[in-house]
């Protein structure tokens, strides 16, 4: 069983190495790595079906109770089979897509790498070991996005992927902190400490699961992490680094009960409704799927908070299935007509039915359409919510934004277009893959019972008013949208602008800041510098001045004075040297007479 | 009659007398007559002392002695300067003899 | 002596001596002058005399006899004016050195009668010579030889003064007297 894990995480990282020094057989041996690795997880999806357990680690600090580790449990498993499973059809696809990529060998192995770290996050023993993923992953991330060298735009769009989400992690950081320090463990399954340490620990995994997840006010970093390769989107940004976020929330289910997963549903709700308005606005489409990535995972923070962890993975894997084959289709569109912009990808549905066939099974999926997987899953997550009037209202409406936003751009696809499309190189794995997600898409809504079996947590069920809600509103925002022909401007503006986030951030947080600096600044200059230190230099100087004034006329003037009275004084001395014998004799008696009188008065007193 | 209180006075008055020729006088040998006046002066007054007060003493008329010495060493030894400064200044009166200035 | 006859011989011989002392001063003559001092000194001895001091009175009278001639003749020799038919006037400073004097005079009598003498002999034997012999020769023989070679010294320092050229041996400058 530690095989089975370590073999999990080790299996991408070797093939990694091997698709990297593989040359021209990069993508063939990568495919064929990623094949394999996604063996292990399988196995231990069936082990822990059959409810074996296991733990593999070393102790790291054992004195403090510090160690790092793999682990199974049913959680674990699910997520790594899901991550294996999406690694290797997107691998699958990457073939294709990276067939006329110079740099494809980096390509591939940057992705196979990311993949053994992915495992590693879902299946980490403890906080200390997520810990380790959830930061790999992100660097990993940037380094995806900014692949394309030849984009201006990439570095500064991957920066800001990694700053955001490296911001939010502070949270995860003060959350680990305030749990060792309270209950002297990091590892899965502790009650949250009492008072403030708890309450730290509660926002900070709530804080680090937004960022990652990019739900509102941080998710402006996942649209452009559209720059990166459309591979790395599926792989990344729809269906596992994304939904890191989620899965820690489910980890943590023990660590936020209360009011830690009510702030976690509120953020999810909004963000399910805010994610689906900014997808409305956009004019790429990627940048759609962006926003729909958001909104959704919105609905798996509200599962989460609500159904527990059965509902929230539910959706999570029926999400990854159904974005990730519409991430594939796209890029097939993508190669086709040189660019993403929905502008250039007029009538590309038409000129290749069979990628706008599998499109449309991934938006429907997405869209919540029955029979689909995700709207089994979706619809759990309406059911749930129904306890909550306020969240049960969001996540409807997400539901009709999400009919919209991926109609939009359906029926950009579909109508007639003047552009040709090219025939895309590398076509048939792209297609493979995709189709397999597709088919994914289609079945998974069977995973309800079996995946609750294997969390051991309660069954993700829809009830009909949930079901008979969530249909309508799909009507509704399909509706909606073909009455209205176009989403208003102003409405698509405020979308397209990340609904103002940015400039949210450099009003309330930005110039505060700068604000501050300057006033320090001008008061070191100012009171320190000009006050203070020039000040007591020029004290000094005044001091010195005043100090040799007073030796000038006071000192100096006594000397003088007292050498000036010393010459008179000689002056009237001088006189007495007349030269003139009798005056000396006079004065001899004169000196005689005064020894006389004091020895005569000595006598008689 | 006489008693030591007298012989003291006159001596007093002769040292007095002395005493003016020193100060009042211009010529260096007037000067030099009136210390020999003094000295005349102290001489009697030791006589008087040795008569009077202490006539066991042989010790006193010693000094008498010793005084009439000095009076004449005195006197010899200003004469030779007084020559001396004559010869280059062509005169003895203190008051052109007065180099000492300060 | 008896008291009568000490008293007859002292007091005109003091008077003589204090007068013929002050007009030394009032002279202008300076040959004069030396003869009144002469004159003071010579007196003064007989008074020595009367009290009883025989060695001592005749030796004043020998010495100041001697001293005084040869004072005269240096005046003589080599004064300007030693007969003081000039008139010049050889004092200054007349009434502040007789002011002076008198004060010294007059405070050394006051000393002189205010002072307690011990016991008083009216009538007592001063030394005779042979006990200023021993006294010489014996107590104050130190004295005597320091006495003598001063003396000495005086004798050939104030001839070399004395002489021409002083004591360097130079021909005296022409036109010297």
């Amino acid at each position: 069983m530690a095989v089975l894990l370590w073999l999990s995480v080790g299996l991408p990282a070797l093939a990694a190495l091997a698709a990297r020094s593989a040359g021209s057989r990069a993508r063939g041996v990568a495919v064929g790595g990623a094949l394999l690795a996604a063996l292990p997880p399988w196995a231990l999806l069936v082990a822990a079906a059959a409810g074996e357990r296991a733990t593999s680690g070393v102790a790291w600090l054992p004195a403090d109770g510090l160690d790092v580790g793999l682990r199974l449990d049913g959680l674990s498993a699910a997520m790594s089979a899901t991550v294996g499973t999406v690694g290797a059809v997107v691998l699958a696809y990457s073939a294709g897509y990276f067939a006329r990529e110079p740099r494809a060998p980096s390509a591939v192995a940057g992705l196979l790498t990311f993949l053994a770290a992915m495992q590693g996050l879902v299946l980490a023993d403890g906080y200390l070991s997520l810990l380790v993923g959830w930061e790999l992953v992100g660097v990993l991330s940037m380094r995806l996005i900014a692949f394309n060298r030849a984009d201006t735009a990439a570095p500064a769009a991957a920066v800001r992927a990694f700053l955001t989400t490296r911001a939010a992690d502070v949270g995860l950081y003060v959350a680990l902190f305030a749990l060792y320090a309270g209950a002297g463990s990091v590892a899965f399954g502790g009650a949250r400490p009492d008072g403030a340490l708890g309450a730290l620990v509660g926002l900070g995994l709530v804080v680090a699961a937004m960022g990652k997840s990019a739900q509102a006010p941080l998710q402006t970093w996942l649209s452009g992490a559209m720059a990166g390769p459309t591979p790395v989107s599926a792989l990344l940004h729809s269906a596992t680094m994304v939904a890191a976020g989620v899965y820690l929330l489910v980890r943590s289910d023990g660590l936020l009960t209360g009011w830690p997963m009510e702030v976690a549903g509120w953020v999810g709700a909004v963000t399910a409704v805010l994610g689906a308005i900014i997808a409305l606005g956009q004019d790429d489409l990627k940048r759609v799927l962006a926003g729909s990535t958001s909104s959704q995972l919105g609905l798996m923070f509200v599962g989460a908070a609500v159904g527990g962890p059965a509902v929230a993975t539910f959706h999570l894997i029926a999400h990854a299935a159904g974005k990730a084959t519409l991430f594939l289709a796209a890029g097939v569109f993508q190669h086709e007509r040189g660019s993403t912009s929905l502008g250039a990808l007029r009538g590309a549905g038409r000129a290749d039915p069979t990628t706008m066939a599998l499109w449309t099974v991934g938006a429907l999926s997405i869209a919540a359409v029955p029979p689909l997987a995700a709207f089994w899953s979706k619809d759990a997550i309406v059911a749930a919510s129904e306890g909550q009037a306020g969240w049960l209202v969001l996540v409807l409406l997400a539901g009709a934004g999400a009919a919209a936003y991926l109609l939009r751009p359906t029926l950009v696809l579909w109508r007639p277009g003047a552009q040709e499309s090219q025939p895309a190189p590398g076509r048939r794995p792209m297609l493979l893959a995709a189709a397999a997600l597709a088919g994914a898409s289609l079945v998974l809504g069977l995973l309800a019972m079996p995946l609750a079996d294997l969390l051991d947590a309660p069954t993700p069920k829809a009830t009909p008013v949930s079901a008979g809600l969530s249909v309508a509103m799909v009507l509704l925002g399909a509706g909606s949208l073909l009455v209205a022909k176009r989403v208003p401007d102003r409405v698509a503006e405020v979308a397209r602008r990340q609904l103002l986030v940015d400039e949210g951030l450099r009003a309330f947080v930005q110039a505060p800041f700068f604000l501050a600096a300057r006033e320090l600044a001008r008061l070191d200059d100012r009171v320190l510098d000009d006050g203070a230190i020039d000040g007591t230099g020029r004290g000094t100087l005044r001091l010195a001045r005043i100090s040799r004034r007073a030796e000038e006329s006071g000192v100096d003037a006594g000397v003088d004075g007292l050498a000036h009275l010393l010459g008179r004084g000689s002056d009237l001395n001088r006189r007495v040297q007349s030269g003139r014998l009798y005056e000396y004799l006079r004065d001899t008696v004169f000196g005689a007479v005064a020894v006389g009188l004091v020895i005569a008065l000595a006598a008689v007193l | 009659m006489i008693s030591l209180p007298v012989v003291l006075g006159v001596g007093a008055v002769m040292f007095g007398i002395g005493l003016y020729g020193v100060l009042g006088q211009t010529n260096a040998i007037m000067v030099m007559m009136g210390v020999e006046l003094m000295l005349g002066a102290s001489m009697l007054n030791l006589i008087g002392f040795m008569r009077y007060a202490w006539p066991d003493a042989a010790s006193g008329a010693f000094f008498v002695l010793i005084v009439m010495t000095l009076m004449a060493l005195e006197a010899a030894v200003g004469f030779a300067l007084v020559i001396s400064v004559f010869r280059n200044r062509r005169t003895a009166e203190l008051d052109d003899l007065t180099d000492l200035k300060g | 002596m008896s008291s009568l006859g000490t008293a007859l011989v002292f007091w005109p011989s003091a008077a003589i001596m204090l007068v013929t002392g002050l007009y030394v001063f009032r002279t202008a003559s300076m040959a004069r002058a030396g003869l009144l001092l002469l004159a003071s000194l010579g007196v003064e001895g007989l008074i020595f005399l009367a009290l009883a001091s025989e060695f001592l009175g005749v030796l004043q009278l020998l010495m100041m006899s001697g001293e005084m001639v040869i004072m005269t003749f240096f005046m003589v020799m080599f004064m300007p004016d030693p007969g003081g038919l000039m008139g010049m006037d050889m004092t200054h400073e007349k009434r502040r050195s007789a002011a002076l004097a008198v004060a010294v005079a007059v405070g050394l009598a006051v000393v002189a009668v205010v002072t307690d003498w011990p016991a008083q002999t009216l009538n007592g034997e001063a030394p005779d010579v042979r006990q200023i012999g021993f006294e010489v020769m014996g107590r104050s023989m130190f004295s005597f030889l320091f006495a003598g070679i001063t003396i000495l010294f005086a004798m050939v320092g104030g001839t070399l003064l004395a002489k021409h050229g002083g004591r360097l041996g130079l021909p005296a400058p022409g036109g010297d007297r």
